[in-house]
């Protein structure tokens, strides 16, 4: 051990050297030489980092065309004290150690433009840091994202969502349900619907939450001359379970009556009957979309009939 | 079983193929991989669950590939990044396609196609409990149809604050589709093809100053319904019993719609301590429909039936949202934040149809408040709570002819929220949240007027490799002018272990909803009583194993399992093992055998065994 340590502080001490001496001129040259001194001990680092979009950077051609100076005190802040202590965490800003709002603001530095609502997203105020998803050392994908601990049976679905599933288990369960939306099929991922860096949005009645399943469902989110109130009001939740259901078309209830009586309790009397002795004309078992056919909302028709 | 014996034949000459052919290095800058093989099936049972379910065929075709570029030195390179990804092609019901090329700083080109079948042949009630004339025969739509999604975005760093972004996109589902209609009542069954189609295009430009940002987008949609419905033949209807019948129907309802939305959004960061975001978007939409129908035949009564009538409905919306977002920083660990939104709608519909003519009027307005505080109580401990409010007004007229109704509804809604994180020294990772509203006039009566929401979860990594995670989900939602409750527990478990050869996972969840009202239905004089009881209770186990025995071997299994109680039971049963060996430096040959067992009580049960022979290449 003390020899290892030993050279740490050789490599450190030349390190240092080097840091002392280098001219501090061009922001790109000295994040080139920076590159070179990290590299030193944290060549793991740089090996998983692969030629990701951070090391893509650190070339002073990239610098020039983008007018950013990149290199690791980017992140890791002055990293003079640390060479010069031959390493160890407390001389630098290490991202494992830090509270995750100083983490998040070095990210968002450079990064709030293309997420301006982070902070104000759900997983911000749950405590996430950027670096809970994403790693800047990550090198086998676009976003940067970390790898997932997840069931086998998943690799071959996108990376976003194996992430997605390592906390949110619940619609992970759900789409394991025969009724589903094709995520496990790679048709769809979590980002398709969900904006992970989005502010949360307690609205609850906001009357246009089938905004985000119309991208998609289209031909059933209007508008219409005639529209379903509880469609336009609750949105597609108050009938369909959107993750997974055992019921078709992703209902709230197997049997369509149940789910139309739950909120419909006056109907004309001819559904009924005119007879008070002979049997109702409905039931539980009634496809009430037999005759209700257009039941999203209709352009002909009050009652949904065409 | 003959493109079974093509595709062994092809994996074979593949397997057989000198390895050295490619050359591999961590340093290439073309490294991919590419899997074909063939599949073989059989499915015993319910053919149509089956495809509804899995829609797999058997034969070769492309699993899986996958090409990254990337120049050894992107000094002066055009390109930093390109990555393209294939899967499905060959014939499975689900075909990805990606291609994205980027150079950081410069430019960043994604191209998308999803294609996606889709097949849906089922009944609610057996046959023999079918009822015509009580509509109880079931769900008679039969869709076999196919959805596409292409797009294209490109984002250009026109400058090192601004950038400006293109998106493409087109949408497309068309097939065959069946429906069953209540015609003089009597049940007849219709064709209704589907053919939609959805073109948009975004704009927008994003500039950054020091300490504040502007984004400005613009989108348009263009949307076209091909919806005709038209009856295949003259037909008696399902019920012979009665004189209805049709010898001709035709009903088109065709219509398109073009919208135009538009938004902007400031960011800024007055002083160290401040920062806000205040955006607008207005969407403005435009549509026209026309319909005509035409029958002809026999009344329910014997009487002869020939009608005809057509007309044009136009409807125009506009949607507004505007939005406020605060947040300031007390201490470095103390920050509130606060928001307010206001969200409107107003829509208005028109039609003539034959004799008649109506319209129908939607006016919404939401206006949100909302507060709160974060606290970093140590680098362990966070905790979020904030106080939210909420009110709407819903107003929606309609008139056709003499009939005309009107709708006022003014909800509030009042709640709070909880949040909190503990982070342990010792690796545990745990939460626990809470979020309670209460609802005053809610617009139906499945709506809530009380919700509470309770949720906990445990994660703990170890560094041997085997990680935990547990999760638990209290939902509790009533309405306490109806009666009306629907309450959802779900818990999940999960185990992991992974190590370099050893990869294992095992999972287990349980998801328990509720939801019932003693519903007295008013019909006129006649009043009836429906018990709604509806309880589900799914349980979902899965589990998977990977394990490379030598450099050259591996296996592995994957099962997944659940069974529901709701109205019906279902059973689902689907595990699958594996072999791999490798062959030479670059390939891989994989041997697969699948087995689903579905059953659905009273209704449908398929058992399917999948063969899938697959050769894997890697450069």
């Amino acid at each position: 051990m003390s020899h290892d340590v030993g050279c740490y502080r050789v490599c450190a001490m030349l390190a240092l050297v080097f840091w002392t001496l280098a001219p501090a001129h061009a922001g790109a040259q000295a994040a080139a030489l920076t590159e070179r001194l990290c590299n030193a001990c944290h060549l793991d680092k740089f090996e998983a980092s692969g030629r990701n979009a951070h090391v893509a950077l650190f070339s002073p051609e990239s610098q020039q065309r983008t007018g950013h100076t990149i290199g690791c005190t980017n992140c890791h802040g002055d990293v003079s004290r640390h060479i010069g202590a031959g390493g160890g965490r407390g001389t630098v800003f290490a991202f494992r150690t830090e509270p995750v709002a100083e983490r998040n603001d070095v990210c968002l530095g450079c990064h709030r433009a293309s997420h301006p609502t982070f902070d104000r997203s759900p997983h911000a105020r749950a405590g996430l840091a950027c670096t809970s998803c994403h790693s800047q050392h990550a090198g086998g994908s676009t976003a940067l994202l970390r790898a997932p601990e997840i069931p086998q049976d998943l690799a071959a679905l996108g990376a976003s969502m194996r992430l997605c599933f390592d906390c949110h288990a619940a619609p992970f369960a759900e789409l394991a349900l025969n009724e589903h939306h094709r995520l496990r099929e790679g048709v769809l991922e979590c980002t398709s619907c969900h904006d992970p860096h989005a502010p949360a949005t307690r609205s609850l009645l906001g009357g246009f939450k089938q905004q985000q399943c119309a991208s998609c469902h289209t031909d059933k989110s209007g508008p219409f001359v005639f529209e379903h109130g509880a469609s336009r009001t609750e949105g597609c939740t108050a009938c369909h379970t959107p993750h997974g259901s055992p019921n078709r078309h992703l209902l709230a209830h197997q049997r369509v009556a149940e789910l139309c009586l739950t909120c419909h309790a006056a109907v004309p009397q001819f559904h009924a009957g005119f007879n008070a002795a002979a049997p109702p004309r409905f039931g539980l078992d009634t496809q009430c979309t037999s005759c209700h056919s257009a039941i999203h909302g209709s352009n002909f028709h009050p009652f949904f009939l065409r | 079983m003959t493109r079974f014996a093509a595709g062994v034949l092809l994996a074979t000459l593949l397997a057989a193929a000198p390895a050295a052919r490619a050359q591999p290095g961590a340093t290439s800058p073309l490294r991919g991989s590419a899997s074909v093989g063939t599949r073989s099936l059989e499915v015993d049972g319910t053919d149509a669950k089956f495809r509804e379910d899995l829609n797999l065929d058997a034969g070769p075709r492309l699993f899986d590939l996958r090409l990254r570029y990337e120049p050894e030195d992107t000094a002066g390179a055009a390109v930093d990044r390109l990555e393209l990804d294939a899967q499905g092609f060959g014939g499975e019901p689900f075909e990805n396609l990606r291609f994205a090329v980027r150079n950081f700083g410069r430019y960043r080109v994604a191209l998308n196609r999803h294609r996606s079948k889709f097949f849906y042949d089922d009944t609610i009630l057996p046959a023999a409990l079918a009822s015509v004339s009580g509509s109880t025969g079931g769900d008679f739509h039969r869709f076999d149809f196919e959805r596409t999604r292409t797009t294209a975005d490109v984002e250009i760093d026109v400058a090192p604050a601004t950038q400006l972004s293109l998106g493409l996109e087109r949408q497309t589902r068309t097939g065959a589709n069946t429906t069953t209609l209540t015609v003089e009542r009597d049940e007849f069954d219709f064709d209704r093809p589907l053919d939609e189609s959805l073109d948009g295009l975004t704009f927008g430009v994003r500039h950054a100053w020091r300490r504040a940002t502007l984004i400005v987008s613009e989108e348009l949609r263009d949307f076209r319904n091909t919806s005709e419905l038209v009856l295949p033949g003259a037909s008696p209807g399902r019920s012979l019993a009665d004189a209805a019948a049709l010898s001709f129907f035709t009903r088109d309802q065709s219509y398109d719609y073009a919208s135009r939305g538009h938004g902007l959004r400031v960011l800024a960061s007055p002083t160290a301590r401040v920062d806000l975001t205040a955006a607008w978007r207005r969407e403005d939409l435009e549509l026209d429909a026309y319909a005509s129908e035409q029958a002809l035949g026999t009344t329910f009564g014997g009487a002869p039936l020939a009608t005809a009538a057509e007309g044009p409905a136009t409807v125009d919306r506009d949607v507004e949202t505007a939005e406020l977002d605060v947040g300031f920083a007390v201490t470095e660990r103390v920050r509130l934040f606060g928001a307010a939104r206001r969200q409107t709608l107003e829509q208005r519909g028109d039609l003539v149809y034959g004799a008649d003519s109506g319209t129908g009027a939607w006016s919404l307005a939401t206006d949100g408040l909302e507060a709160g505080v974060e606290v970093a109580l140590g680098s362990a401990l966070t905790v979020a709570a904030g106080w939210s409010t909420e009110s709407r007004d819903a107003d929606y007229d309609w008139a056709l002819t003499a009939t005309a109704a009107q709708r006022r509804s003014d909800t509030d809604r009042n709640g709070y929220f909880a949040r909190l994180e503990l982070a342990t020294e010792s690796g545990w990772r745990l939460t626990a949240g809470i979020e309670d509203n209460d609802i005053a006039a809610p617009y139906t009566l499945a709506s809530p007027t009380d919700s509470r929401r309770y949720s906990a979860t445990a994660r703990r990594r170890w560094e041997n490799g085997l990680s935990f995670n547990a999760s638990y989900r209290n939902t509790d939602v009533a309405n306490d002018e109806s009666a009306w409750i629907a309450d959802t527990e779900h818990a999940d478990l999960r185990l992991s272990y992974r190590r370099e050869r050893l990869q294992a996972s095992a999972g287990y969840s349980r998801i328990d909803l509720a939801r019932s009202v003693d519903q007295r239905v008013a019909a006129g004089t006649r009043v009836l009583d429906f018990v709604i009881d509806y309880a589900t209770g799914a349980m979902l186990r899965d589990a998977s194993a990977r394990w490379q025995l030598s450099p050259r071997y591996a296996v592995g299994g994957e099962l997944r399992s659940y069974d529901t109680h709701g109205s019906v039971r279902v059973a689902h049963d689907d595990w699958r093992g594996y072999g791999e060996i490798a062959l030479g430096e670059n390939y891989a040959l994989a041997l697969a055998y699948r087995d689903i067992d579905y059953v659905e009580d009273a209704f449908d049960a398929y058992n399917a065994q999948v063969l899938e022979v697959v050769v894997r290449l890697d450069w």
